[in-house]
């Protein structure tokens, strides 16, 4: 089941195409990364999503109403901290929550409930000028979930935050889906953001969706090599050689082979027999697989410090 | 819309609004004091009423109308609010509703104040210098007349201050329309044509030609409303990037 699906959104500026045909389906109770190196287009999704901006083309669907028919059911389901948390700073943390809880007309208690969930409640009464920037993102995912949302956005949630208030923001956002039953889609342009949050990814780059699944398939994307040691590093090149790997020396000795076809569990199978049935002594075949960064690096074309 | 509305008023709590708000009163009480104590005031309660409305409606209602509206704006335009409030399962012509409303109000309320004050200043010097205190009763009739319909003719110069503070993040641009309008109001207020610039409509409930105060009263208040609704459904419409 999704609680969000977003089919062909298309939005164009000026000659600048923004949105080229996105489309999404986060599944229900997930962690939902939405990745893509800055200018990708994330936030114009989001912003289409929450309908602050009308796609040219497209349909949002948020826990089953289309956004652009009934926007107020829509939305209804939906909490959502874009870009920085926008607070009153000339407010307290309580008094910021009441404002929003009058606007969507929530139940007061559900203030407290919520202090709760961010681990708030002994700092509301405090102005939010004397708030730390973690803090403030917390209190402001406290009001998102004020009225209880289905589906919780997050753009950029740990942007500015420390180590500890990084620590304590992943920590939170994992526990949501269990603890509240709500869906997280977060925005990042950090890989290891969404690596250790999320369990299911999509990767943005130049206003398109490059790729869309479980974090664990994108590992299917990843660059690998074979490690083989064997007594005869010559005649054992030769053999992969002829199944269409490259083979180059390692300076551990052994041999790393290549190939621009994926390398599956088969071909990995097929290659030992030959080594094998050739006489040869192989005392190790290994598939070694690149990192996480090195597929987003691959997809998106962003720099490393996008990944980092 | 009520909790809408609780919810607007809620966010004025300890802002600088407050104290826009508050600086026309006092000033007024001010200059009716050290008017009234070095006995350069009118002696007629009604010219003294009369004094201050004219001041009230020459500057500092316009310039009030640029503080509050901008102020009541600039909450809204740090970066992430607007994408907050208006990302909320409520109707954005009801949250832009609101804020018009919440300007309204508040205009309304300073210009009570500044009625009173107006008035309490008289009061405040005749008692220090007895010898200069204004003669006869209060009419206080007269006041709430002059500043009601001030306030009404004033309604196309808040909302032409709204429009701008809402639709743009900087507020120099509604500033420095406000601070032109005003000088503008100032340096044609014998013009024929002065009529139709708002700036002048409130300015202009002082005619002593009957037919042109009701011109500027009129037009003030319907114009001001048609631009509120205008400015209200176009807000709502337009892309908030």
């Amino acid at each position: 089941m999704t609680t969000l699906q977003a089919i062909d959104l298309t939005r164009r500026f000026a000659d600048f195409l923004a949105l080229d045909a996105v489309s999404l389906s986060v599944p229900e109770r997930s962690v939902y990364g939405f990745l893509g190196p800055n200018g990708a287009g994330k936030t114009t999704t989001i912003r289409c999503i929450l309908g602050l901006i009308r796609a040219d083309a497209g349909q949002v669907r948020i826990a089953g109403h289309d956004l652009a028919r009934n926007r107020a059911q829509a939305l209804a389901s939906v909490g959502a901290v874009v870009e920085t948390p926008a607070l009153f700073k000339n407010l307290t943390g309580r008094e910021n929550l009441d404002v929003t809880a009058r606007l969507i007309q929530a139940d007061s208690r559900a203030i407290d409930r919520v202090l709760e969930i961010v681990d708030l409640r002994q700092a509301s009464g405090r102005k939010v000028a004397h708030y730390s920037l973690g803090m403030r993102q917390r209190l402001g995912i406290a009001r998102a979930l004020l009225g209880r949302p289905r589906l919780l956005i997050l753009d950029e949630p740990t942007n500015g935050l420390d180590p500890a208030g990084i620590r304590d923001m992943r920590q939170l956002i994992r526990s949501l889906p269990e603890r509240e039953g709500t869906t997280v889609f977060m925005s990042s342009h950090l890989l290891s953001e969404v690596e250790q949050t999320a369990t299911h990814l999509a990767l943005m780059r130049a206003g398109r969706i490059i790729f869309e699944g479980e974090i664990g398939a994108l590992a299917e994307h990843r660059p690998g090599h074979v490690h083989i040691d064997t007594d005869d590093d010559v005649r054992a090149a030769e053999l992969a050689g002829a199944q269409g790997l490259t083979a180059i020396p390692r300076s551990d000795g052994g041999l790393a082979l290549r190939s621009a076809a994926p390398l599956t569990r088969e071909r990995l199978a097929a290659l030992n027999a030959d080594l094998v049935a050739a006489g040869l002594q192989v005392s190790r075949l290994s598939l070694e697989h690149g990192d996480l960064e090195s597929v987003f690096i691959k997809l998106t074309g962003a720099t490393a410090g996008d990944a980092a | 819309m009520i909790s809408i509305f609780a919810a607007e008023v809620l966010k004025l709590r300890r802002s600088l609004v407050l104290l826009v708000g508050a600086t026309p009163p006092v000033m007024v009480f001010a200059l009716a004091v050290m008017v009234r104590v070095t006995g350069n005031a009118p002696e007629e309660w009604s010219l003294q009423i009369a004094a201050g409305a004219a001041v009230w409606a020459y500057f500092l209602l316009p310039m009030t109308a640029i503080g509050v509206t901008a102020l009541l704006a600039q909450l809204e335009h740090t970066p992430g609010t607007w994408s907050h409030t208006l990302a909320l399962p409520v109707a954005k012509w009801k949250i832009f509703l609101a804020k018009a409303v919440t300007a309204q109000i508040l205009m309304l309320i300073i210009s009570v104040l500044v009625a009173l004050a107006s008035i309490g200043g008289g009061l405040a010097g005749g008692w220090i210098s007895p010898d200069h205190a204004a003669q006869g009763d209060i009419d206080l009739l007269l006041s709430g007349r002059l500043y009601g319909l001030m306030f009404l003719a004033s309604f196309l110069v808040t909302a032409i201050q709204w429009t701008l503070a809402m639709r743009f993040a900087s507020f120099a641009v509604p500033v420095s329309l406000g601070i032109a309008g005003t000088f503008v109001a100032v340096a044609a207020t014998s013009a024929r044509s002065g009529l139709y610039f708002p700036w002048l409509m409130p300015v202009n409930v002082l005619a002593s030609d009957a037919e042109r105060a009701a011109l500027a009263i009129t037009l003030g208040t319907t114009g001001g409303l048609i631009l509120y609704a205008a400015a209200i459904i176009w807000l709502s419409r337009r892309d908030w990037l």
